[in-house]
């Protein structure tokens, strides 16, 4: 009973032993409440936000010039594959946190130019439909933020 | 003074690098001139340089914002780190991919080394990120 003490390899042996069960442990973390309200409502926005502009986008690009369109037509594009890659990033628990800080910084970014390249050009009192996407935007800043610091990546407070 | 921060020479030649290349990018958008475009729509121009004075409020709020917080604490020097890296790469993608037919680049030879060392800024960027989110020990 005496030299019954665990050499290094022994140790190695018993961690790479339970390593299946840790990760599949890893995988099955429940996120909180909030964070589950914030991701369908940031699912919910981009793809009705998506939805209107692909239903009703001619009535703007009848009122601009067909190089300006590309813009919106791009943005909506970008916008799509984000969050595409964060629900699967949130899905498997890969690099969430750090596709949020991209969303946001990229969400940042294109409400800057818009107001920098539109003001203007476009009334979007006359599209009314695009105006509650463009006064709402601050609030998917807060949600995007709010995301990324509500979600739980690893085990640390179980 | 940069012994206390615990990064490597390599991300202070980056930092370095960074800050020769922000100062450039204000110098050209300062001394941005009409005569330099090379294009029959005002708007386009227009554009351009609304985008440029925009970017360059953020340029400049990022070359005093930027030591403060690297001496402030290195866990949000690695956040800020990541933003202004994430923000670089969107707007590079955004020109080449989504404001290609807006842009109008004027004609010159700093506007061209500017555009010609902008992927070195993001490599830059990204490096910095690398170390400040793989060197844990440090940053926690």
């Amino acid at each position: 009973m005496a030299d019954n003490k665990v050499t290094d390899i022994e140790m190695s042996a018993i961690l790479a032993a339970f390593a299946e069960s840790r990760e599949i442990k890893a995988n099955s973390i429940h996120q909180s409440k909030i964070f589950m309200a914030l991701i369908i409502f940031c699912n919910i926005y981009v793809s009705t936000s998506l939805v209107i502009y692909y239903l009703f986008g001619s009535t703007i690009h009848a009122s601009l010039n067909a190089d300006f369109i590309a813009v919106f037509d791009g943005r909506a594009n970008v916008m799509f594959w984000l969050v595409v890659s964060m629900n699967i990033s949130a899905y498997f628990n890969v690099g969430f946190k750090a596709l949020c800080l991209i969303s946001l910084v990229y969400t940042l970014n294109s409400t800057i130019d818009n107001v920098v390249l539109f003001t203007g050009l476009l009334d979007f009192g006359d599209h009314s439909y695009f105006s509650i996407f463009v006064i709402s935007r601050p609030i998917m800043f807060v949600v995007l933020a709010w995301m990324a610091l509500s979600f739980r990546d690893s085990l640390e407070g179980y | 003074m940069f012994k206390k921060l615990h990064v490597s020479k390599l991300f202070l030649i980056s930092l370095l690098m960074c800050y020769l290349y922000m100062i450039l990018v204000i110098y050209a958008i300062i001394t941005l001139h009409p005569t330099m475009f090379d294009t029959d729509s005002p708007e386009k121009v227009l554009a351009t340089v609304e985008l440029a004075y925009a970017r360059m409020m953020i340029i400049v709020g990022a070359i005093f914002g930027y030591p403060i917080v690297l001496f402030s604490s290195l866990k949000y020097t690695k956040h800020v780190t990541i933003a202004l890296t994430a923000w670089a790469i969107a707007m590079y993608i955004d020109d080449y991919l989504v404001l290609y037919e807006i842009i109008e680049y004027p004609k010159g030879v700093l506007v061209s080394a500017v555009l010609l060392l902008r992927p070195l800024l993001i490599i830059c960027l990204i490096w910095m990120s690398f170390e400040l989110t793989y060197s844990k020990s440090k940053v926690e």
